[in-house]
């Protein structure tokens, strides 16, 4: 498909000006914390960042998310399906690992037995604009072990590459074609293409963290009971940061809350790390420990969604290794794994 | 510090020799350059991944809980009389030892039950204060040298001294030292600078009443209900929260403005005469929220009105537990 | 106890920004009739010069 060269001094611009058509989710920086949000009129997005604070998985699939709702009146029940509605959207700016986490919600979401309508509505009208990142933004990035790497277009719409005086957009897929009149007319030539080659291939050997992330699918398929699911958790608090800070973490809740006479029907993000996950209603839960909920969270990254995608649930941004409150790291933990013999 | 950390381990090699510690809490080095993490010692060879120096953050009582809950819970199928007590080893500074005060005395365990090495502290390195001295640039590697850091960023080479990005409620430390410990590893830190610990909240009281809600507001609106500062509080230990209680639900699940609010004033106001400041739901939080503003004031309330500081001493009752004829009365009601 | 409760209370909620008349505490005996009027008197024109309360209120729907 198209390729094309803008400045480099353009991109604020070209952001501010899809802001009239479309709405524009960027990062903005609030206070210490890089975030994604949508821009307000006016809103200067900010591009010099590393990588946002959280995942943008929120676009898609919101952390609180309202599915029907009901009255009760005196002839009974009615109940309206809330309203499927979402804008024209522009997702500017995400970095590849946060790009190809979409394209791994969307073998989850929008499969072949289920269809989620919520989320599959909201990903059709959103255009995907990956920011490749030229050099790893962080010491802690593990993308190219489980299948990504920092200058890629899994999952994008269109591709923007530094390439040291301008920037170089590749439309990836048609839905990116669409936008291709905000990128200006100068056509990128085969040096432009060359140049970004050699820096994909150097921002690539710049990734210095590594993990064995397949090689351990064939000793998780056989060792669900191994001794070492009591020693890894220990210091683990049970609060949700990891599976917050996730970009592919999925798992939801669904629960009513009622006033008076109307009730909604919300979904909510939920965590494996926390007790209440698997909790029953006879008061019973499933997973006792940590020590359970732990395994889960390794089973469900490597095992679980290999056996059911082909794919690792894990994009390697390093959000949960810098986040976790008590250092609890997946790369030292799936190293551990790793030597189980 | 060296001097400290070799003592500690022989002290803690001795222990599980001994047999008078059956595990021990402390930490050890993290995998991200500058940093420390809780750790658990069994065995006399693990007692040499033991450090203690200011980039241990967590306050540890919060764990001496979770094992000893932990072990009750498996014993409760044993006979009476084939029960076993475990030993926990805590390595404890002064705000661990208030928060393992407040559990003794709120009856979690028995005094028997823990065994504190106690630890002095000079404060540790507070996260957001050092990206801050570092203006946000990335921390590629960097060590501890007395109490200066040696930190190369991505953005070049740079010497931090400790005190200069300590953390804010290390600062005003009014108990750095460990007030109860079976035994002290290291002398007692000279004692930090508490004169100033409540001026903040005397500032912000002075505030409008629109623009304390508005603060109030704007941090909670950063909070995403992780529940971080909950887990890593060793005040909370309730073993169901009203959070999670569902019959009858008392707060939402989902990010609903309301329900931050309503989460995070409860478990604040859960903290009156329980919140040690360690500062570790502080040091947790992924987004920064300024919980401090509210626990301090708190605690301050708790020091003005009844005389009491958390877990100061095993002696005193804890303030929400007793009543006094000197109380004051402005609060009550008269038509 | 109860009183103490109260006293961290007020402060409390009047910190965060909830004005500090909504939350009203007073001791009334089951024989003093008269002024429980006169105290639920005296609330409800405390809050009604207040107006309606919206802070950490929940609007579902």
């Amino acid at each position: 498909m198209e390729k094309r060269l803008i400045k480099k001094n353009t991109l604020t611009g070209i952001a501010g000006k899809m802001a009239d058509e479309f709405k524009v989710w960027a990062p903005v920086k609030q206070e210490e914390n890089v975030i994604f949000s949508p821009l307000e009129k006016n809103e200067q997005p900010f591009f010099a960042y590393l990588n946002s604070k959280n995942a943008p998985k929120q676009i898609f699939f919101p952390h609180t998310e309202t599915l029907m709702k009901y009255t009760s009146t005196p002839k009974g029940m009615v109940f309206a399906a809330e309203e499927n509605k979402a804008d024209k959207t522009v997702l500017f700016g995400v970095r590849p690992c946060d790009a190809h986490s979409f394209a791994l919600l969307d073998m989850l979401f929008d499969q072949e037995k289920y269809k989620d309508q919520y989320y599959i509505n909201k990903r059709n009208n959103t255009t995907v604009i990956t920011l490749a990142c030229v050099e790893p933004p962080y010491a802690t990035c593990f993308c190219t072990s489980v299948d990504g790497e920092p200058v890629d277009d899994k999952g994008a719409d269109i591709l923007i590459t530094d390439i040291g005086d301008n920037y170089l957009v590749e439309f990836v897929t048609p839905k990116g074609e669409k936008l291709a009149n905000y990128f200006g007319e100068t056509k990128a030539d085969a040096a432009a293409e060359t140049k970004k080659k050699e820096i994909a291939e150097k921002a690539k050997q710049a990734i210095k963290s590594k993990i064995p992330a397949h090689e351990i699918k064939p000793i998780l398929d056989v060792n669900f009971e191994n001794p070492i699911w009591a020693t890894i958790h220990g210091k683990c608090l049970a609060c949700g940061t990891c599976t917050w800070m996730c970009p592919t973490c999925h798992c939801f809740d669904i629960s009513d809350e009622v006033k008076g006479n109307d009730g909604v029907r919300i979904r909510s993000w939920d965590s494996c790390m926390f007790p209440l996950f698997t909790k029953e209603t006879s008061g019973h839960n499933p997973r006792t420990s940590q020590k359970e909920r732990w395994r889960q969270r390794v089973m469900h990254k490597f095992k679980y969604y290999v056996d059911n995608f082909n794919a690792i649930a894990c994009v390697g941004c390093g959000r949960c290794v810098m986040s976790c409150p008590v250092n609890l790291d997946i790369r030292k933990v799936v190293e551990d794994i790793a030597k189980i013999k | 510090m060296e001097n400290i950390e070799s003592k500690l381990r022989e002290e803690a090699k001795r222990l599980l020799l001994e047999k008078r510690a059956d595990i021990i809490v402390g930490y050890e080095k993290g995998t991200l350059p500058l940093t420390a993490t809780p750790c658990f010692v069994s065995t006399e060879a693990e007692a040499d991944k033991l450090v203690y120096n200011e980039l241990c953050t967590q306050n540890l009582a919060k764990y001496v809980h979770d094992l000893i809950t932990a072990h009750k819970n498996s014993q409760k199928r044993v006979k009476p009389e084939d029960r076993k007590k475990k030993v926990i080893g805590v390595v404890a500074r002064g705000c661990t030892t208030r928060s393992l005060i407040i559990h003794l005395q709120e009856r979690q365990y028995e005094r028997d039950e823990v065994y504190i090495i106690g630890v002095p502290c000079e404060g540790y390195v507070d996260k957001k204060n050092l990206a801050k001295a570092l203006d946000s640039a990335e921390i590629i590697d960097g060590n501890l040298d007395g109490l200066q850091l040696k930190i190369k960023t991505a953005a070049g080479d740079k010497t931090i001294a400790v005190s200069d990005v300590i953390a804010p409620n290390c600062a005003v430390c009014r108990f750095n030292n460990p007030i109860i410990s079976d035994i002290m590893v290291g002398t007692p830190a000279p004692v930090k600078n508490p004169a100033t610990e409540y001026d903040k909240i005397s500032e912000f009281e002075k505030k409008d009443i629109a623009e304390r809600w508005d603060y109030f507001t704007k941090e909670m609106e950063k909070c995403i209900r992780c529940n971080a500062c909950r887990q890593a509080c060793p005040s909370c230990y309730c073993p169901t929260c009203f959070a999670e209680q569902s019959q009858p639900q008392w707060v939402g699940i989902g990010e609903d403005k309301s329900d931050t609010q309503v989460f995070q004033c409860m478990r604040l106001f859960h903290m009156v005469g329980r919140c040690v400041d360690c500062g570790s739901c502080i040091s947790v939080c992924p987004m920064g929220v300024d919980l401090r503003n509210y626990l301090k004031k708190i605690d301050k309330d708790c020091w003005e009105l009844f005389g009491t500081r958390a877990g100061s001493s095993m002696e005193e009752m804890p303030p929400l537990g007793k009543f006094s004829e000197q109380d004051k009365e402005d609060f009550i009601y008269n038509p | 106890m109860a009183r103490r409760k109260f006293a961290t209370l007020k402060r409390f909620l009047n910190y965060i920004g909830v004005e500090g008349d909504r939350t009203i505490f007073t001791w009334v005996s089951a024989s003093e009739g008269d002024r429980f009027a006169q105290v639920i008197k005296g609330v409800t024109a405390k809050v009604k010069a207040l107006g309606p309360a919206n802070k950490m209120l929940k609007n579902i729907a």
